[in-house]
């Protein structure tokens, strides 16, 4: 039996009553089972998967049957596991099931204060939250496909050389809250610099150091991506999980889902010479978020849906002004209903992902949205 | 001239993508799907079946299939039906050639529908699908990415890495599948499109082998 390897995740306190300090030999599982916290003990199933039902038995002995269950907890959701995907994989953290709100957009702590100092309206925080409810956690983190990290409610990534959208979110980070940013990622081995010469994801580069020793993009990608090596998906994961439910990197999270949203509402439809964004044309709570759902799933369907929809609406509705500014308000509450609803439809043949069941989430389901003309409210 | 002309453009704005490779075919009501049978014009079936129960998939795929304006028996109309975990392959005599279990490794696949055209390419090897992840316990089915399945000899997943952009397609970041290129080999036409949708890259993955370990 060997002793853990996992260091960054192990609390200090109980190194030793796993690893067996000095050479010594490691402690028993009737040992473990007495002394160590349940991180530690599901630290150790990681490496010793064949180990549980005993370990459990001993807990049992011990009197701790109640951490048996927040045991399986931990493994499950706390520390990351092997996941094949196509012909490979990599390590990734088990997602909660919907019905645990936990680390959700939609919970987060970071919202009172985003409201507060007016950088995003109560009214954005209803879109924001509900629409993310389709989408990742906060803290959710992923190594199993060709990028090498995937992080975030947005899923942002890096790829093999480096860079990448999570690379530019971390930097924009680390220069508006170094102080954090030393504490959440360089204190862990992340670092991140500005390697490019512009401001898109693949100016910025972010790489992990190893006990000190920096590694390469590539050497990054093969010490996260390293099959027989648990350890290493705990050094370098969990620094990104805890990033993930870390209050200030939320709020930069959910700066970044704001930005979507405004840039989704300037978008122009295409079609038939539309010349005004949909923000023109939608202006309810409920429209904003199918909006913002469908730019996250497929960002450049959003000009041509959108354009469908309207078309759709003017050759039923010819006698509607083209200019949506000239709309009165009962015209105006006529006419959004009847653009969200060809919107929908359009919706169910653009080639989203499950696009009836994303938008019943949003409109349905005791959504709290609101479908009333001029209900959503961006920031001035 | 004017009819050469509106050729032209619709060859400029429409890639040359093959015509549907098979019919898709659902057993059973929106929501309760049971069996989905594609009909290969090439000889045989496809058939997937023990659908995930997830009740938010059973929801979807009930508003989907009723209120889509997809044709029926398109791949398009056959992406609403919710993720299944298993695979098999018929021949035209009716006998099994294969078939694939994927809850094995708590996965389910649904079919991935391309812009234009179907899932399965021209030559009825190759199937477009999302992969999902999924727990039996407490039921969390979240999207993984997308994959191309070989289904002409055995059941598995191939390369498909753009030949302009390099990046595999089915990474579930930013490619937006078009449809399959005419003729052979199968070659998967796809979009690479930037994080905010402002840049598209077309490109193209020949699927003909397996990948590489």
């Amino acid at each position: 039996m060997t002793g853990l390897t996992g260091a960054a995740t192990q609390p200090a306190n109980t190194a030793n009553a796993t690893a067996g300090a000095g050479g010594n030999p490691p402690p028993s599982l009737k040992t473990l089972a007495q002394t160590a916290d349940v991180h530690t003990l599901a630290l150790y199933l990681q490496s010793h998967p064949q180990d549980r039902h005993q370990l459990e038995t001993e807990l049992v002995k011990a009197k701790r049957s109640s951490d048996v269950s927040q045991l399986e907890q931990t493994r499950k959701y706390e520390l990351p596991h092997w996941q094949p995907y196509h012909k490979t994989g990599g390590p990734s953290y088990v997602m909660r099931p919907a019905t645990d709100t936990t680390n959700t957009v939609a919970s987060s702590g970071a919202w009172p204060a985003l409201v507060r100092s007016g950088q995003v309206t109560p009214s954005e925080q209803r879109v924001i939250g509900r629409m993310a409810n389709n989408e990742g956690r906060l803290d959710s983190v992923q190594s199993y496909d060709s990028e090498t990290m995937t992080m975030g409610a947005m899923q942002k990534t890096i790829n093999a050389g480096g860079t990448g959208e999570l690379a530019k979110q971390v930097y924009d980070f680390s220069q508006s809250n170094p102080a954090k940013y030393q504490s959440l990622f360089v204190d862990k081995g992340w670092t991140v610099a500005h390697t490019g010469t512009g401001s898109g994801g693949s100016d910025y580069t972010m790489t992990f150091a190893d006990n000190g020793q920096a590694l390469t993009p590539q050497q990054t990608r093969a010490f996260v991506k390293d099959q027989a090596s648990p350890d290493h998906w705990n050094r370098a994961l969990d620094p990104l999980l805890q990033a993930g439910r870390d209050p200030d990197f939320q709020a930069a999270q959910i700066h970044d889902f704001k930005a979507r949203l405004d840039s989704a509402m300037a978008i122009v439809p295409t079609g038939k010479s539309y010349a005004q964004p949909v923000s023109a044309y939608l202006t309810s709570e409920k429209g904003a978020a199918l909006v913002l759902d469908e730019s996250v799933n497929r960002p450049s369907h959003v000009a041509g849906t959108f354009g469908r929809a309207l078309d759709d609406f003017y050759a039923a509705n010819p006698k509607a002004a083209r200019d949506p500014g000239q709309w009165t308000d009962a015209q105006r509450a006529d006419y959004e209903p009847r653009i969200m609803q060809a919107y929908q439809s359009e919706r169910l043949v653009s080639h989203m992902t499950d696009p009836a069941g994303r938008a019943d989430q949003i409109v349905n389901q005791g959504s709290t949205l609101s479908d009333a003309p001029r209900s959503f409210v961006p920031t001035p | 001239m004017a009819i050469a002309l509106l050729l032209l453009l619709g060859a400029a704005t429409v890639p040359p993508v093959a015509p549907p490779a098979a019919t898709w075919e659902a057993t059973g009501t929106p929501g309760a799907v049971s069996l989905l049978t594609g009909h290969v014009k090439t000889g045989g079936r496809i058939v997937a079946d023990r659908f995930v129960s997830a009740p938010d998939l059973a929801r979807g795929e009930r508003l989907t299939l009723t209120q889509t304006s997809a044709k029926p028996g398109s791949c398009l109309w056959a992406s609403g039906v919710r993720p299944f975990t298993r695979l098999r392959r018929f021949a035209a005599d009716g006998h099994l050639i294969w078939e694939w279990h994927v809850d094995g490794v708590q996965q389910a696949l649904r079919l991935s529908a391309t812009r234009f055209g179907d899932c399965l390419s021209p030559d009825g090897g190759r199937l477009t699908v999302g992969i999902y992840s999924f727990d039996p316990d407490d039921g969390p089915v979240s999207p993984m990415g997308e994959g191309v399945v070989a289904v002409d000899r055995h059941p598995d997943f191939v390369q498909a890495t753009g030949m302009r952009t390099h990046q595999e397609f089915g990474d579930a970041h930013g490619s937006d599948l078009v449809g399959w290129k005419r003729g052979r080999p199968a070659t998967l036409l796809f979009d690479v499109v930037s994080d905010e949708g402002k840049t598209v890259v077309h490109d193209e993955a020949v699927t003909n082998g397996p990948r590489k370990p």
